[in-house]
């Protein structure tokens, strides 16, 4: 029976090894070719009848991020269900799963979703493989409004190469938040242009950001606005962790003029300039509450909120949240502005505040009813957007000119100069957006330069230059892997839409 | 002759037997063949290949590159000393603090099967559970941990943004969750240790650490070092708990074996490389934990 055993055994390891070669080079994901041919009506010509549900109606499966990123699709699902005589399924993926689980649904082929809801940062890696269709023939019969959206989002994170792929849901960006009863009282305005000698504003540099920091960190027992503290008080707060620390550094180094590579896919993030910005990043630390090294967005958010510290860069949401006094001691109190900058040699000052995350919707190739996803995403995007971004219980950012000039939806501020204040300083740093890398394979890059950040901050005998020139290493050997000049096409694809904003 | 037919009757028979349990036996034992089997299989060949699934570059056949790549790999490196560390320094911390609770509870006391069932719960828990727990403990701001410091006038501690306080973060929050496995089996051991051994050794003027060290600890070791292997087996495939603890972090400084092999997998899509680092990594626990069985062996 041994001899059986054996015998059977090592027919199927011949078996397997037969069936593997068999499979031999057939890829399992889609052939970019489908990528960059797939027409709209080539897509709209596929039969419509693997979709139907059971009560003959097409069903549209929409993938994205749970929590409160989602709900704007719920409150919209029936009227749309109405509208374009579908049945949408709404399918949610935690955030840190979620390019994980499209990947694989796409590796597989599966077919699962039609329209995905992601962060832009994928683009390339998805448009590249053909995991998504251009829409610019849909676009052509039926304009979303391209002109309303913010470049920042329709050019930078809503082309690839020069063709539309997607439609933005959520435009997420970096801003600088402050305390403007503590920038505008005479007491402290004195005392900071006496010890600093110029008048204190809103940091314009990162040079003033540094100096005001300081000047707001201050002991429990000091005073602050002529009132004893009774706990420490800091100057700013930071991003600490690990995962997204990478785009609050991209704020200085982009500005100080670092960028990831150059047009030959060679690494320059361990310029001078990276390297400099590096350095102030870390600096800042002494300037924050001692724990901020594990601060993430939550813990982020409430240090302001509390009114422990002056000021922050964050996503845009303690702008919105922090007019609610039920969770924020600071309601009515807070500005917003253009995250600081570097000057240049002309006088000027270059600002990038990284559009960090952000949200898109794009049509899936494996999608049976382009029409209808496409009139989906162009719903989402433009009829029901000003609902969903000016409310508290969206995750959603404002993305469209007329997002702005609608300050009367914006109803969680008390005053209309708030809500005008907040927009415009949202819409000041959308219009100095600052792409996250979007090549194929910008998880591993910007994972190993998050690494290397991090592991710099949280070191003592770690220097910029070595955490800098690890990455542009790590980088170069990714880089390889991928073979140089696919990456190199795939990196001036991202330049085409990065000039066309004029960066 | 006739004796000699019926003994091939008889053997006939029992064939016949074997045969008919291993039919029985035979769909579960393919089934079980084709899922480890197979899959293994898989994973060995594609191993050999570049297999880039974040690019559009087709499947290539790369001979042992991706192994080469693998010993050359400072990251892997990195992720082999922190899974020693990791796993030698949690199985100290279980076993220690496994063995005073064993001790303690090897004593008559009121309630011991009350504190003994409560004792067990950690090791119920899900670690995924044990590892969002953990990460609002080790919280820098809000933790209890660092209130508590806070109130002996110790300042904060940042658990899970310094390499070191992080190392023993991920160790303890293990260690709270397995110390009670090695609680249970060491406290059998203690159990089964004959009195008069005890006895003789306090005729022969012992003193309590005398005891322990001549007479406990001897009885125990066979326990001890099959406990060890267990967890030491257990823990090398931890990672669960450090992907919600630290998710390798800060920097790469609890980035196991198994958390670099699933980025590699998982989040950069490197195949073929990733599953270059699986085959390393079940080679290198095989011959640990075949080292450490024959040392048992030896031992017994």
């Amino acid at each position: 029976m041994k001899k059986w055993l054996k015998g059977a055994l090592l027919l199927l390891v011949v078996v397997s090894f037969v069936l593997i070669s068999c499979e031999g080079n057939s890829n399992s994901g889609v052939s970019s070719d489908k990528a960059t041919n797939t027409t709209a009506e080539q897509v709209s010509s596929e039969p419509a009848s693997s979709t139907k549900s059971a009560s003959d109606k097409i069903k549209i499966t929409v993938v994205g991020d749970g929590g409160n990123n989602q709900v704007a699709w719920l409150w919209n699902q029936q009227e749309m269900e109405d509208e374009f005589g579908c049945e949408i399924e709404i399918v949610s993926v935690p955030f840190e799963n979620l390019y994980t689980k499209l990947k694989t649904e796409f590796v597989g082929n599966t077919g699962a979703y039609d329209i995905i809801v992601y962060f832009p940062k994928f683009m390339g890696d998805f448009v590249e493989n053909g995991y998504i269709i251009p829409i610019d023939d849909y676009i052509a019969k039926d304009d979303p409004n391209l002109a309303d959206i913010v470049p920042a989002f329709q050019e930078l994170y809503g082309k690839w190469g020069g063709k539309t792929y997607n439609l933005p849901y959520d435009g997420d960006v970096l801003a600088l938040f402050y305390r403007n009863d503590i920038f505008t009282d005479p007491i402290e305005k004195q005392n900071f242009k006496a010890k600093y000698g110029y008048e204190l504003h809103t940091p314009k540099t990162w040079d003033e950001y540094m100096d005001i920091a300081e000047f707001f960190t201050r002991k429990k027992g000091d005073t602050l606005m002529g009132k004893v503290l009774t706990e420490d008080f800091y100057g700013t707060a930071t991003y600490g962790q690990q995962d997204f620390q990478y785009c609050w550094y991209m704020c200085i180094a982009g500005s100080m003029g670092a960028d990831y590579f150059d047009e030959d896919m060679n690494p320059t993030i361990n310029s001078p300039e990276a390297v400099k910005a590096l350095e102030l990043f870390k600096e800042q630390f002494k300037y924050c509450p001692p724990e901020c090294t594990n601060f993430g967005f939550d813990e982020l958010q409430a240090i302001f909120l509390e009114g422990n510290c002056a000021m922050e860069i964050q996503w845009t949401d303690p702008g919105r949240v922090g007019q609610n006094p039920e969770i924020s001691n600071i309601s009515g109190k807070i500005g917003t502005a253009l995250v600081p900058g570097t000057k240049q040699a002309d006088g000027t000052i270059k600002n990038t505040a990284t559009l960090a995350a952000g949200r898109v919707m794009a049509i899936s190739s494996t999608c049976k009813n382009p029409d209808i996803a496409y009139q989906i995403i162009r719903y989402m995007s433009q009829e029901a957007s000003l609902a969903y971004v000016s409310s508290p219980q969206s995750g959603q950012d404002p993305f469209r000119f007329s997002h702005y000039e609608n300050t009367g939806a914006f109803e969680m501020f008390e005053r209309q100069s708030d809500a005008v204040d907040y927009l415009n300083g949202i819409k000041e740093n959308l219009e100095h957006g600052y792409p996250e890398l979007m090549i194929p394979g910008a998880q591993q890059y910007l994972d190993q330069l998050a690494v290397n950040i991090n592991d710099y901050i949280s070191s003592n005998t770690m220097t910029a230059q070595k955490a800098l020139d690890n990455t542009a290493k790590q980088w170069n050997d990714i880089t390889n892997t991928y073979g140089k000049d696919n990456m190199k096409t795939a990196y001036k694809n991202m330049l085409v839409q990065v000039r066309s904003v004029g960066l | 002759m006739l004796y000699k037919r019926n003994k091939e009757r008889t053997l006939t028979q029992s064939q016949i037997d074997k045969r008919f349990g291993l039919s029985l036996v035979l769909p579960a034992i393919v089934i079980v063949i084709i899922i480890a089997v197979f899959p293994l299989c898989y994973a060995l060949f594609l191993s050999f290949f570049k297999y880039e699934l974040a690019t559009s570059i087709p499947k290539k056949f790369v001979g042992l590159n991706n192994y080469i790549r693998v010993f050359s790999d400072a990251r892997f490196w990195n992720a082999l000393k922190v899974t020693a560390i990791i796993v030698a320094g949690g199985i100290i911390l279980q076993l220690a603090i496994g063995l005073i609770v064993a001790l303690l509870l090897n004593k008559e006391f009121h309630g011991k099967k009350i504190v003994t069932a409560f004792l067990l719960i950690p090791s119920v828990i899900a670690p995924v559970v044990v590892g969002f727990i953990f990460r609002m403990m080790f919280n820098d701001r809000y933790g209890p941990i660092n209130y508590f410091l806070s109130l002996l006038h110790i300042s904060p501690v940042s658990w899970l943004s310094k390499p070191i306080p992080s190392y023993f973060a991920v160790m303890l929050a293990n260690a709270w969750e397995w110390f009670p496995f090695m609680m249970l089996m060491l406290l059998a051991g203690l159990q089964s240790i004959s009195k008069d051994q005890m006895e003789a050794a306090e005729l022969d003027g012992c003193n309590d650490l005398q005891k322990f060290f001549y007479v406990t600890l001897p009885n125990l070791w066979n326990i001890i070092l099959t406990v060890v292997l267990i967890r030491a087996i257990e823990d090398f495939k931890m990672f669960d708990l450090i992907w919600v603890l630290t998710a390798g972090g800060p920097g790469v400084a609890t980035e196991t074996l198994n958390i670099y092999t699933y980025k590699q997998g998982f989040n950069f899509f490197s195949i073929g490389y990733a599953l270059a680092l699986a085959v390393v990594q079940t080679v290198l626990t095989f011959f640990i934990v075949k080292t450490m069985y024959t040392r048992i062996k030896k031992k017994n």
